[in-house]
């Protein structure tokens, strides 16, 4: 069994299946309840969609980087990139009681993510972005 | 992603197939856009097979279902998994979206209201 996963892509899209299919595996090898599988993937592609949208230049060569570890309770798992520096925890939270004429159209990624994790730290170190998500096992 | 298109008599059911995320859900906003198009507004989305939502996928209903308001169109969702439900709940969708248990009860929302 493999408790510790390192997946680096480019900065595209398309990438990002190439972190499921690993994940994937990783979850299942690890056997990782589809609850937690979910709440991870989802977490996962609100961070780097967001970093490939709006964090990096389009089209240039940069690279995330998503390191995961499995430790005794939590499933731990850190994002390192190279984009602007970003920190989702100075976001404020949406106003989620809106009406469906008053909601806005986006916004929620970050609110999913603090939701989903049972906890998330950011760091910059040496110029990077260091997002850490934690998820209990039980 | 694929989008499966059924119709039963004046309603169109869309069945998206895997997750819907930040690199799908395109295929399912084409998909709803092209039905609008064609004015076939009294739409069910049924989400039996789809694995789960990200917020990429939340942004394609909010959309659908704000399009249809001002289009006096009907939007049903039907057989979503807890997973989904907990999703929608987080985000404050489970107030404002039509969610039905499963298809047929859909279908007879969308037809009771006209």
């Amino acid at each position: 069994m493999s408790r510790q996963l390192s997946v680096s892509i480019r900065n595209k899209h398309s990438e990002i299946q190439k972190i499921w299919e690993e994940f994937e595996s990783f979850a299942k090898e690890n056997q990782m309840a589809n609850d937690i599988r979910r709440n991870t993937q989802i977490a996962l592609d609100e961070i780097i969609s967001n970093t490939i949208e709006y964090g990096y230049e389009k089209y240039s060569d940069d690279k995330i980087k998503v390191n995961f570890l499995i430790d005794q309770t939590n499933l731990v798992i850190e994002i390192i990139d190279n984009a602007k520096h970003y920190n989702i925890l100075e976001r404020d939270d949406p106003d989620i009681s809106k009406s469906i004429e008053e909601k806005p159209i986006g916004g929620l990624g970050v609110h999913l993510v603090k939701s989903l994790m049972n906890e998330v730290k950011y760091d910059c170190i040496n110029g990077k972005n260091h997002l850490t998500l934690i998820k209990q096992l039980n | 992603m694929e989008v499966k298109k059924t119709k039963e008599g004046s309603v169109t059911i869309l069945q998206p197939i895997g997750r819907i995320d930040s690199n799908t859900a395109t295929d399912l906003e084409n998909a709803l856009l092209n039905l609008l198009e064609n004015q076939e507004n009294k739409i069910v989305i049924n989400l039996d097979s789809v694995d789960y939502i990200s917020s990429a996928g939340l942004r394609i209903f909010l959309m659908a279902g704000k399009k249809l308001k001002t289009l006096d169109g009907s939007f049903v969702l039907a057989n979503m998994n807890e997973h989904i439900k907990e999703v929608f709940d987080i985000s404050g969708f489970t107030p404002i979206f039509n969610i039905a248990p499963d298809n047929a009860s859909a279908i007879k929302e969308i037809t009771a209201n006209g």
